[in-house]
């Protein structure tokens, strides 16, 4: 059939390797690289004047930080390593690297970040640089041979927490290899942190309003001023189809401080008014505190967990005021309140804030302890599917197969020898035909699944994934 | 935690060879479809939309291909001053296979829904949804796409018999 001819000719067709390289660069390290061009431009020679200190890592770190990092960690923070890695201190700001989480599938490594000088830290903190692991020419601490294995690495680094009392962050830096970098256990054990900056002075917003916070009567509206700056339209790139001939006539906007109210997850912004204008439809204010500036494509939309996708519920138009933001959702209107009440109206997009900026180095190497999976000696026919290998780990499990899709959406359930039952829910995958554009198409698929409760390996009698079983010797 | 689906890493890794593959089915060219495919992501990155699951957000990843697929199409139609849209020469690197080939040679406007029908095996209603335009109008594309599909590659291939679409 043309279809399967086609399939078999598309799936020859790839990106070159360079460019999915510097694809990946650019997801990996998010907004971090828009960070760095901010930084002012003396920062660097002032940055190279400075000594890099280093501290044992015992002295160092707060108490705080190994509690919250426990609290994280939840059930699996006995399966965590603890690394013993020296932190480092470079212009009074201490990384010391705390504890990995590692298995032939994932490995997420733990670091605090801690101001011993000043206080220059706070909540919205981001880190420049690279978590990398079994990189050929890594320095093995230990002295034991360089690995020869994949290599791996990350520059996304994810803010847990901040204590403001002991002026510690703590951040994780997660890389999934198994999938990626070929058969599993092939990672490399070596690993090392260099970090060249950090930064406060812009964040990236995930916030959300409860429904019921939305009131029924039409709040007092004023005209837009002149002058205010379009952030977004309707027909920008979302790409929802609509084009700014939805948008009300007369451009409204409500009036400030109606029914003001937190907006959770950040003291940047709150909400000022929410509610349905003048125009008939629904609107969002927020406030900003002196200093903050959102960025362009700042927007909003409404989620409705009960199922929705109507495009309407996701189309916005987003005005920056002198002093704050109107988001229009122009075709969100009154009658549409009850439905309004059960989902939430959510806001997200970068900003920029007063902060602090800091280039500098700070590095640790260190070697991690993966938690190895075990290959099963079962293959054979699950649901249709040939399934080559299945490797189980206490915090994952991979299945190579010839899945060709069902096993991504499909909850795993590991069933212990004691009756009980952990469940594993699906992750990221990779799905190929190794055939190319030979007549009979072959799925290379790995699927992983994630445990949501550590489980070691020895307790489970089987694996049941749809309605079938494998087992598990 | 974050879901694997709201990781812009996570999501490159996985569908940016699809979305590279879209791209290069709207445009037939692998530069244009990486530029397409930076510009994608790019896009995500800025924007940072909240999926509820990965079907959203593979669809919205498409999506924002086919529209930038488009626009490339609409800058490169402004700054030649020529129609360029079913007249560009579809390039033919050696590689290409014969279906490629047909499809590339179809009219711009048919090419993305039947990559989204054929490569992604989308249904009509979500290949309405990635490119805004109404389910009849799929339809139709789709019915005609076929139709050329059909009579080109019969025409190259006359003494295999009839063609399966």
């Amino acid at each position: 059939m043309i279809q399967d001819q086609y399939r078999r000719e598309m799936e020859c067709r790839l990106p070159r390797k360079e460019a999915l390289e510097h694809l990946y660069e650019m997801t990996e390290g998010g907004s971090n690289m828009r960070q760095i061009r901010r930084l002012s431009p003396w920062a660097a020679a002032l940055i190279a004047a400075c000594a890099l200190l280093t501290v044992t890592a015992a002295a160092a770190t707060a108490p705080a930080v190994w509690e919250a990092l426990t609290s994280h960690l939840g059930r699996f923070a006995p399966y965590a390593q603890t690394i013993q890695a020296t932190a480092c201190t470079d212009q009074g700001i201490e990384v010391q690297v705390l504890s990995a989480l590692s298995d032939d599938l994932e490995t997420r490594v733990y670091l605090s970040v801690r101001d011993t000088t000043e206080d220059r830290l706070d909540g919205c903190l981001r880190l420049e640089g690279r978590l990398s692991l079994g990189e050929r020419g890594l320095p093995s601490p230990d002295g034991t041979p360089q690995d020869q294995a994949a290599s791996a690495a990350t520059n996304h680094f994810t803010l847990l927490s901040y204590d403001p009392e002991t002026k510690t962050a703590l951040l994780s830096a997660s890389i999934h290899h198994g999938v990626w970098y070929g058969a599993s256990g092939q990672i490399g054990q070596s690993a090392r942190l260099t970090l060249t900056g950090l930064t406060t002075q812009g964040w990236s917003l995930h916030s959300s309003i409860i429904g019921t916070a939305i009131p029924a009567e039409t709040l007092e509206s004023l005209p837009a001023e002149a002058g205010s700056q379009v952030l977004l339209t309707p027909s920008d790139i979302i790409g929802l189809g609509y084009t700014d001939a939805i948008l009300p006539q007369e451009r409204l906007v409500l009036a400030p401080e109606q029914n003001p109210m937190a907006l959770p997850g950040t003291e940047d912004m709150w909400v000022s008014s929410i509610g349905f204008a003048g125009d008939g439809c629904l609107h969002l204010r927020l406030g900003l505190s002196e200093g903050v500036q959102p960025e362009s494509f700042f927007t909003g939309d409404v989620y409705l967990p009960k199922g929705d996708s109507d495009d309407r519920w996701y189309t916005s138009h987003v005005l920056l005021l002198p002093d704050g933001v109107d988001i229009l959702f122009p075709l969100i209107k009154s009658e549409d309140l009850p439905r309004l009440s059960e989902g939430q109206v959510r806001v997200y997009g970068g900003y920029t804030r007063p902060g602090t900026a800091i280039q500098g180095s700070w590095t640790a190497s260190f070697r991690l302890e993966h938690h190895a999976s075990r290959p099963l000696s079962w293959t054979g026919e699950l649901a249709g599917r040939q399934v080559t290998q299945v490797r189980v780990s206490p915090l994952s499990v991979v299945i190579y197969s010839s899945d060709q899709g069902g096993f991504a959406d499909t909850p795993l359930v590991a069933v212990k020898k004691d009756g009980t039952t952990v469940s594993a829910q699906p992750d990221i995958g990779r799905y190929g035909n190794t055939a190319g554009a030979s007549e009979t198409p072959v799925w290379d698929t790995v699927n992983t699944w994630k445990f949501e409760e550590p489980v070691d390996v020895e307790d489970i009698a089987s694996l049941t994934l749809l309605g079938e079983s494998i087992p598990v010797d | 935690m974050q879901e694997p689906w709201n990781d812009p890493a996570v999501l490159a890794r996985k569908y940016a060879a699809a979305v590279y593959r879209l791209a290069y089915a709207r445009t037939g060219s692998p530069a244009d479809a990486e530029d397409i495919m930076q510009e994608t992501f790019l896009r995500l990155m800025r924007t940072r939309p909240v999926f509820d699951s990965e079907a959203h957000a593979k669809a919205w990843l498409l999506r924002v291909a086919a529209n930038c697929a488009s626009d490339l199409f609409r800058r490169l139609f402004r700054r030649r001053e020529a129609p360029l849209e079913d007249h560009l020469p579809a390039p033919q690197p050696p590689e290409t296979g014969r279906v490629t080939e047909a499809v590339l040679a179809l009219p711009a406007r048919y090419r993305v829904p039947i990559h989204l029908y054929y490569y992604e095996d989308l249904s009509v209603a979500e290949i309405a949804a990635i490119t805004q335009t109404s389910q009849g109008t799929i339809k139709s594309r789709l019915f005609r796409a076929r139709a050329l599909l059909r009579k080109k590659l019969e025409e190259e291939n006359h003494d295999t018999g009839p063609v399966q679409t």
